[in-house]
């Protein structure tokens, strides 16, 4: 079999498939202020936003401040870029909603975004410290072990939250952006003794 | 007594380009123009100082794409043959100058002498000059970072388990080449999201570079700003780029690349000179494209046609006085910052390698002048790798950085846009089918084996940052669309076969030869072996 023949296509490379054949929409992070959101729909979603009656709608879930809105989409374009706010984190969903019909039985749901969180434009909060680590990070591997990833990841699910799993796991407190207030680490405790500093500069710590 | 740190960070990459399905291939001269301009002159240079005893230390990264071409046969074999016409040129436009344009003949002889020094070289090191860093690392010189497989913008994959996949291939090939573990990591486009510090931690990854703002921005906001490193809860440390020594160097305005009596870039002979001279130098298609003979300088806001004879003493003169400034400038901000954060600044200064010969013709001398000056002089200025810094000052503030990139904007705009927004679902749904092969086909032999390990590497290519970066708005856009389009058909023809239980051996067997990177590939890598204990 002929996996790609290498001379029919000279100028931009071979068709690729317009759809996968499954139902998603992707949420990306462009930038602060700006996330890019792509759809892949069965060709009946399609078919009935074309029906006059809905019209084709991302519902954006800012669960920084628990609100939701709504903006309007073409549906065949099949990507949208979304004002959002900076530092947030956001689900999205695409749908049809119904004006004519009751408010309950307006909406009709296609797919839903993964989580996604947008970078500060700022600096964050909280008082720094300083951490001893003399070496290496805390996945380190011993030697002569396979080079594999250790266990105990949270990537199970094939598509992965993650800046959202990220935060939930260090405590990042999504709903009042008051910061990390982690654990506590076995490097946090106090360093005297456990560094020699050859060239004896003195840590600083935060003023009080 | 020192007053601050330097970091100069040089990162070395370019994407794969590799076609042995035709004679020669104008993109290949990316490769070569980057050897002949950059990675020999700045291998020649650095061994010099080393032979003559002047002390150093700089970290230089090289991604897995470029060190596979540079330790590939084929194109060591064209480069060579590459060096002979472009020599064969220079020697030309000796003889032709010194007759008809006196003002350049001078030029055109040390173009000829470089050629000729930079075959040497090349001879010397027996086409492999990846063994020339590697060397230079065991002398202690360079402290060589690794990066991701084919530079993939990590950020923007779907998964964690593809964005290790590129990070593990990436490091077992820093191996394969250089015969050690990696000091740090080179973030493809200083590009950090959450999380990926966490992958350089399981491998042990001391550290990374970062974009300004991953460490201004930083939660809690680091004190010391991007005057020391911090340590990410992971534990790997983030060194961030410093604003003012890169602003130096970069600044359309400020910087010492744009000066008047530097070469200037865009003249050159591929274009001056009279069609039927030039043409068998050119490509099969005759077009006119640089050639690297260039005997102009900057001269000013002047047109093209306008610019006046190059010098080349004159222009190595203002590159000693710029490596100068530039360190007396360190100096300086040294003084101002040291005091207030209760140790030497630690100034991070991480340039694209290529920017240094080949953009800036002058960046090597410079380079050369900036290490004399630290050795020689006496100004309280240090050169230190990150690594280094880390054994000097284990004693880090810790933060976790923002999400960032050293792209224009600071974030994903230049890997997200309307010129190149259309892939990521292709790749998206490249990676997330891998993951779902990986996990079906447990420790697969023979044929099957072959075309899952084929389909990864075809998955790698497709994942290259520099495809959309250069949709972005480069030259070559139809190139760098075709590259990924003919990846991602690959390697759903690949999996197709896989999945339909008929390997053909003949495509497969091409395309290992086509794309034939990344011998160390492992299909299992997107299959990482503790999934099966999870719940």
């Amino acid at each position: 079999m002929e996996l790609v023949p290498d001379n029919l296509y000279i100028d931009r490379g071979p068709p690729l498939p317009e759809s996968y054949g499954v139902r998603r929409l992707v949420a990306m992070v462009k930038n602060p202020y700006w996330v890019y959101v792509y759809w892949d729909l069965p060709a009946e979603d399609y078919l009935r936003a074309r029906s006059e009656s809905e019209e084709c709608v991302l519902r954006v879930h800012d669960l920084t401040d628990g609100k939701t809105y709504e903006v309007g989409a073409d549906i065949e374009r099949r990507r949208h870029y979304l004002d959002v706010g900076d530092d947030r984190s956001y689900v999205v969903e695409i749908g049809l909603r119904n004006a004519a019909a009751a408010k309950e039985d307006s909406w009709t749901p296609f797919a839903a975004s993964q989580y996604i969180a947008t970078p500060p434009s700022g600096p964050g909060e909280g008082d720094v410290k300083l951490v001893c680590r003399d070496g290496a990070p805390t996945g380190e591997r011993t030697p002569g072990r396979p080079l594999r990833p250790r266990p105990g990841r949270t990537d199970k699910e094939e598509v992965i939250v993650t800046a959202a799993s990220f935060r939930a796991q260090i405590g990042r407190n999504d709903t009042g952006g008051a910061g990390i207030t982690r654990p506590a680490r076995k490097s946090d405790r106090s360093p005297d003794g456990v560094c020699a500093r050859p060239d004896g500069v003195k840590g600083r710590e935060k003023p009080k | 007594m020192t007053v601050g740190h330097l970091s100069l960070v040089l990162h070395a990459h370019l994407p794969f380009v590799r076609h042995p399905e035709y004679g020669r291939f104008l993109e290949e001269d990316w490769l070569f123009e980057a050897m002949t301009e950059t990675y020999i002159p700045l291998l020649r240079m650095l061994t010099e100082l080393a032979e003559k005893g002047v002390g150093f230390r700089l970290a230089i990264g090289l991604t897995p794409s470029l060190s596979e071409m540079l330790a590939d046969g084929l194109l060591i074999g064209r480069y060579r043959e590459h060096l002979e016409r472009l020599t064969a040129l220079a020697r030309d436009e000796v003889g032709r100058t010194s007759r008809d344009e006196p003002e350049f003949a001078k030029t055109a002889r040390m173009y000829l002498e470089e050629f000729e020094k930079t075959r040497e070289y090349f001879e010397g090191a027996g086409g492999r000059i990846l063994d020339r860093f590697r060397g230079l690392m065991q002398s202690g010189h360079v402290e060589l970072l690794f990066s991701a497989a084919t530079h993939g913008y990590l950020p923007l994959f779907i998964t964690d388990t593809a964005r290790r996949a590129q990070i593990q291939v990436g490091y077992e090939n820093f191996i394969k080449h250089f015969g050690a573990e990696p000091a740090g990591a080179w973030l493809p486009e200083c590009a950090y999201d959450y999380g990926i510090d966490d992958i350089l931690a399981e491998f042990g990854v001391r550290y990374f570079i970062g974009e300004t703002h991953a460490v201004l921005n930083a939660a809690p906001a680091p004190e010391m700003k991007t005057n020391a490193p911090i340590f990410c809860p992971s534990g790997v440390a983030c060194f961030a780029r410093d604003v003012e020594s890169s602003k130096q160097i970069w600044s359309r305005a400020e910087g010492y690349p744009g000066n008047g009596l530097y070469r200037e870039f865009y003249r050159d002979v591929g274009y001056d000179a009279d069609y039927g001279r030039i043409e068998r130098f050119l490509h099969g298609d005759g077009v006119r494209r640089n050639v690297g003979i260039k005997y102009h300088r900057i001269t000013g806001p002047v047109a093209l046609g306008e610019k006046e004879p190059y010098d080349y003493e004159a222009a190595r003169a203002k590159a000693a006085e710029h490596a100068s400034h530039f360190l007396s400038s360190r100096a300086a901000q040294a003084e101002r910052v040291s005091s207030g954060i209760g140790r030497p600044a630690l100034m991070a200064a991480p340039f694209d390698a290529e920017l240094f010969g080949h953009w800036w013709f002058e960046g090597i001398e410079f380079l050369r002048r900036l290490i004399e000056g630290v050795h020689y002089g006496n100004n309280g200025i240090g050169l230190l790798s990150p690594g280094d810094y880390l054994e000097r000052y284990p004693e880090n503030q810790e933060a976790l950085p923002s999400p960032s990139s050293w792209g224009d904007g600071g974030f994903n705009e230049v890997w997200i846009n309307d010129s190149n927004d259309w892939i990521w679902p292709h790749l998206h749904a490249a990676e997330e089918r891998m993951i779902v092969l990986a996990r079906s086909f447990r420790s697969a032999s023979g044929l099957l084996r072959r075309a899952l390990n084929q389909a990864s590497r075809e998955l790698l290519l497709a994942q290259a940052s520099d495809w959309p970066f250069i949709m972005s708005g480069g030259t070559h856009i139809a190139y760098a669309q075709k590259r990924l389009r003919t990846h991602i058909a690959a390697f759903n023809a690949l999996c197709d076969e896989v999945e339909g239980g008929s390997v053909g051996e003949g495509a497969l067997a091409a395309l290992e030869k086509k794309d034939n990177c990344f011998s160390e590939v492992d299909y299992e890598y997107w299959h990482p072996e503790d999934e099966e204990t999870r719940a």
